[in-house]
């Protein structure tokens, strides 16, 4: 199961992030790549982190909590800190795009 | 060159890209349309996923990945395999997903020379593989004449174990038949080095062995530096879970380390010597041999990139990545070169293209395992400064003093499989 759905993440991530990225969100699409070493792009994380598709406001919410230290979970809390409000809604654009698309 | 000549140097030969000819260069002119060709060296976790994220980002480039084994031995994880948590054999990676699923070409094969005037890389058969851009991952090489006693035939009697393979499992068994209420002596390199916290997982992993079999045993650390990664989590730790078993003796304590001798298995120092059962010594380094036979290191034995593109400063037609390359603050560790790697991969895609690449941001994030249930982590987000001409951190941080341990562990064993996954396919 998880090998299968392996397979097709890196088609994934071929056709939405360099067809996102052709024109817009070029920062955005390198940040998201870096988070791609823990997390799947879509799909179903198993027993890992959440995977990075989701609705735009729901990204935003959820890196804004984590920034703040109003949402606790020790490792994205501290990835959270380095970026600022500006790139976490870019990548949160990005994502939202780059998830319509993959569907 | 001035800043200002070095920044236009950089940008000139990333836009070039290599459909055009750089002033003074050999290479013959590449007619129109032609692949552009991309030779990868080195096939960790650098490498592998440097490969890979090249042809998921630009599928139509020209990737040939050259490893010299057909089997990669992991060295993240090898503490593991010491303190008896998992098989050896846990720490093998294949290269039959990347081959299968990417597109790449992987040739099994040592380099010989890396041809830089001819843009060509050869190989111990022989064969020539002309290039657009290399992206170079060889890791790390140990200085030998660094601390007197302890050459690369010494290393052959007493393990330093820092890289995956044989010496891994040497290590083991060692620790496996050392006499009761023996010590063991890790000895841990001045910095900078591969994987920071390293030394001192693996003290508390031979610990955690130890305190099944050989409870009495302890267990020294010797070391030139007078602070290390994440030290307060693991002294910390190292009371919880194995009081009085793990001693540090850092340099400010005893003095510099003046000589090895392997055949007694002493360590002396300025100001005192250590008697070892089994003994463990991890050498000073420097980037892999390649790398420095090439002419891309300084004085520092590293290689100087633009942190940008990860374009080494000697040569624009390569990148260096993992912890061959000089990227300060960035530690070196396996989890940075898979982030390098996909910065060099989006580089090179758009030099292909004659666009210049965006500005990075970069992500390490690393745990170490104290015990099979308890985990700690250290994370940092960098950014590319323009002012700097470096990277510069934007956060850092590790494990909170409160934080529960134990989801710590199973977050790291998520992150083990998934992380081995992004870089092998």
């Amino acid at each position: 199961m998880e090998r299968s759905l392996w397979q097709v993440i890196p088609l994934l991530v071929t056709t939405t992030l360099s067809a996102a990225a052709e024109k817009e969100l070029p920062r955005a699409e390198i940040s998201v790549r870096a988070c791609l070493a823990c997390h799947l792009l879509t799909g179903k994380p198993g027993d890992g982190p959440p995977a990075l598709t989701m609705p735009e406001s729901r990204f935003v919410a959820a890196m804004g909590a984590f920034r703040s230290g109003q949402r606790r979970g020790s490792v994205m809390n501290r990835i959270a800190a380095g970026f600022t409000e500006e790139e976490i809604r870019d990548m949160a654009r990005f994502l939202a795009h780059s998830g319509t698309r993959g569907k | 060159m001035s800043g200002m000549d070095r920044r236009r140097f950089l940008l000139h030969a990333a836009a070039l890209g290599a459909t055009t000819l750089s002033p003074g260069s050999l290479a013959a002119a590449k007619p129109a349309g032609a692949p552009f060709r991309v030779v990868v060296i080195g096939g960790g976790y650098g490498g592998a996923t440097a490969a890979r994220y090249l042809k998921l980002i630009k599928p139509d480039l020209d990737v040939t990945l050259v490893e010299r084994t057909q089997r990669y031995v992991s060295c993240p994880g090898s503490n593991e395999v010491i303190g008896g948590l998992h098989p050896a054999s846990w720490l093998e990676r294949r290269y039959e997903n990347l081959r299968r699923n990417s597109g790449i070409r992987i040739v099994c094969d040592e380099v010989k020379e890396l041809e830089r005037s001819r843009r060509q890389v050869i190989l111990d058969t022989g064969t020539r593989l002309p290039y657009d851009r290399v992206v170079l991952s060889p890791g790390v090489a140990f200085r030998w004449d660094a601390w007197a006693g302890y050459d690369e035939a010494a290393s052959r009697r007493i393990p330093h174990a820092w890289q995956g393979g044989p010496q891994t499992l040497e290590l083991r068994e060692e620790l496996a038949a050392m006499r009761r209420g023996g010590v063991m002596v890790i000895v841990a390199p001045p910095n900078p080095y591969r994987c920071p916290p390293g030394p001192y997982e693996r003290a508390s992993l031979a610990a955690y062995y130890l305190k099944q079999r050989n409870p009495r045993a302890k267990i020294l650390i010797i070391d030139p530096k007078t602070q290390f990664s994440k030290q307060a989590l693991f002294l910390k730790g190292w009371e919880d879970l194995y009081p009085g078993m793990i001693e540090w003796v850092p340099m400010s304590a005893e003095g510099a380390i003046d000589r090895i001798d392997v055949t007694r298995r002493t360590v002396h120092l300025d100001f005192g010597q250590h008697v070892a059962d089994v003994l463990n010594v991890i050498p000073p380094q420097k980037a892999g041999t390649l790398a420095e036979r090439s002419g891309l290191t300084d004085e520092s034995g590293w290689c100087p990139i633009d942190a940008r593109h990860f374009l080494s400063s000697r040569d624009p037609f390569i990148h260096v990545i993992g912890d061959a390359c000089s990227a300060p603050p960035m530690p070196k560790s396996a989890f940075a070169a898979n982030t390098q790697a996909k910065v060099a991969a989006a580089a090179i895609a758009d030099a292909a293209e004659g666009r210049d690449a965006g500005t990075p941001t970069l992500i390490n994030h690393c745990y170490s395992f104290l015990a099979p249930d308890y985990a700690i982590s250290v994370t940092g987000v960098y950014r590319y400064s323009e002012s700097e001409h470096g990277l510069t951190a934007t956060a850092t941080g590790e494990t909170p003093m409160d934080a529960d341990r134990r989801l710590e562990a199973r977050s790291a064993r998520a992150w083990q499989r998934h992380f081995a996954r992004d870089a092998f396919g």
